[in-house]
């Protein structure tokens, strides 16, 4: 079996048809010898350029089947996408900023309020550390700075060099670590990092964390600022609803940890108080 | 190559591309939840390390998103065959959609039970089905056997593991030598193919890709791509037949190939 690698951007300029006759005859020569995984991930790559090519095209082939056709399955599918079109809404800007994004929706009121301090929960009071819990606390650690960050605290700098070693405890967390003590060092010249610095590093982090309960964790953090300020918008934002539906299904984290939380982040006027209460416990519980 | 600020700036801007080429590889190899999230993390991590190295090869020669399928598409592969050895879900299943692949996934590459993976799904909120609906799907879906590649030349191949036969050992090894002359018979008349004829009977086997698709990928027409498939496999089914391969095993091997 022939294990020659083609070059990745030949293979991506043949499926885009930038090729000429001599070129695309080359590699349709090497494709024919090549082994079955580059056959197999061939595929898989001409599946995806293929189906977003297509007009009103995306990336996900099976969209248009869940449009059915009749009274019930209209109603089914109006139902579907009131549960699902939260996740996707607020997914777009996840996906660029990843876990930095919550502390970004936080109103004035909020980046000036101060949560209950719960500095047992996340300095591993409970026990050894699972990776998952790691996650959620280099989370929580991702909101705190941004908030620090926001207020111009001198904390910052410590919190960005904290968040370097819990992120260097991680297989593979080299990249994350190395960018937040790029950070804390910009903040300790008295520089003010910009969001894009931020951001890439957040990214970085939760790349080797774990996105789901890295992203788990600044959440939890930046509503516990938004309870504690009474940040009504945060918890009707699109964000907050796609991460509550994620929780409901159990997606990085447990699921009954959270339930207190959906219940009383749904109601119509907040109990503010059982909220951080919830909030808190949750935290708690997903930390430690 | 790129300046590493190039290629973070690049990696920067396109991470929804990114995020919506790994959440289309997830559902075709049927991975959710937890297991989706690891290969997201793992494929994030293999494009950020050594500064950037696979985004610093971009050379502009095809469009960003096209470059990015393709290399996230060969970085999952890595990863399945690493987790899970070389099984994927059937064509059939891609097609039933997104409950096939995962009720396949569940029950034939992780050997659950079929009522657990009923339980399973209905939990996640992934279907109301009932266990008898979900036994219809999972029936429809076709039974692969286990396979083992056989290293032939440049074609690559594939033997299918004989099914279990309540004979002895003389007639088992008799099975097996018939399939591996067989395989190898079967490789070299590919390997005698016209290039774009091999290549398209590789990825209808290997990628399942469906002939549409491949005229697509080719760009060539349809029919005539059909006429040719059909003039190979007339072609290979003469040779196998000349050279006194049992009826069964060609139709086996005819039927797999055409399928």
């Amino acid at each position: 079996m022939n294990k020659r690698t083609i070059d990745p951007e030949r293979l991506a300029a043949f499926l885009d048809g930038r090729l000429d006759a001599a070129a695309r005859a080359a590699v349709v020569e090497e494709l024919s010898h090549a082994d079955p995984e580059t056959l197999i991930a061939f595929g898989d790559a001409a599946s995806i350029v293929h189906r977003s090519a297509q007009p009103g095209g995306s990336a996900w082939p099976w969209s248009r089947r869940s449009v059915v056709v009749g009274t019930v399955a209209l109603a089914a599918a109006a139902a579907f996408v009131a549960v699902m079109l939260p996740r996707f809404l607020g997914r777009a800007a996840l996906d660029q900023d990843g876990a930095a994004h919550y502390v970004t929706l936080l109103d004035s009121a909020a980046l000036a309020a101060q949560p209950r301090s719960l500095l047992d929960a996340y300095r591993g009071a409970g026990g050894p550390s699972t990776p998952t819990r790691l996650a959620v606390r280099i989370g929580v650690k991702i909101t705190d700075l941004g908030v620090a960050i926001a207020r111009g605290q001198s904390t910052a700098s410590t919190l960005a060099a904290n968040l370097a070693v819990k992120c260097e405890e991680i297989p593979g967390g080299g990249a994350a670590g190395a960018a937040y003590r790029q950070l804390a060092e910009a903040l300790v010249a008295g520089k003010r990092p910009d969001a894009n610095e931020f951001r890439r590093a957040a990214i970085t982090a939760e790349a080797s964390a774990g996105e789901s309960s890295t992203r788990l964790g600044a959440w939890i953090e930046a509503a516990r600022y938004a309870a504690a300020g009474r940040d009504a918008a945060f918890f009707a934002s699109s964000e907050t609803r796609s991460m509550l539906a994620r929780s409901a299904s159990g997606e990085g984290g447990d699921r009954s940890s959270m339930t207190d939380v959906r219940r009383e982040a749904a109601r119509r006027n907040i109990d503010w108080q059982s909220l951080a209460d919830a909030l808190d416990r949750a935290l708690k519980e997903l930390a430690n | 190559m790129l300046a590493r600020e190039q290629a973070e700036s690049l990696f920067l801007e396109n991470l929804g591309q990114i995020a919506r080429i790994i959440a289309a590889l997830c559902r075709r190899s049927g991975i959710w939840g937890d297991e989706a999230d690891d290969f997201a993390s793992w494929a994030k991590v293999r494009l950020l390390e050594e500064d950037y190295a696979r985004i610093r090869k971009y050379r502009g020669e095809s469009s960003i998103a096209t470059y990015l399928s393709v290399v996230l598409a060969m970085l999952h592969r890595e990863y399945c065959v690493h987790r899970w050895g070389r099984w994927r879900p059937s064509a059939a299943a891609q097609r039933a959609g997104p409950l096939a692949v995962r009720l396949e996934t569940l029950v034939r590459r992780d050997r659950l039970p079929l009522l657990q993976a009923g339980e399973l799904l209905r939990t996640n909120g992934e279907t109301t089905l009932s266990d008898r609906s979900l036994a219809t799907l999972l029936a429809s879906l076709p039974t692969r056997q286990p396979l083992r590649p056989l290293d032939v030349g440049d074609s690559a191949l594939v033997r299918q593991e004989a099914a279990t036969r309540a004979d002895g050992d003389v007639d088992e090894q008799d099975d097996r030598d018939e399939r591996d002359s067989t395989f190898r018979l079967l490789a070299q008349t590919i390997d005698e193919l016209p290039t774009e004829d091999r290549l398209a009977i590789q990825l209808h086997y290997w990628s399942e890709m469906s002939i549409a698709d491949i005229s697509r990928t080719l760009g060539v027409a349809q029919k005539p791509l059909y006429r040719r498939l059909h003039r190979a496999m007339l072609r290979l089914r003469k040779r196998l037949e000349a050279a006194g391969v049992s009826r069964e095993l060609v139709r086996e091997i005819a039927g797999k190939l055409a399928s």
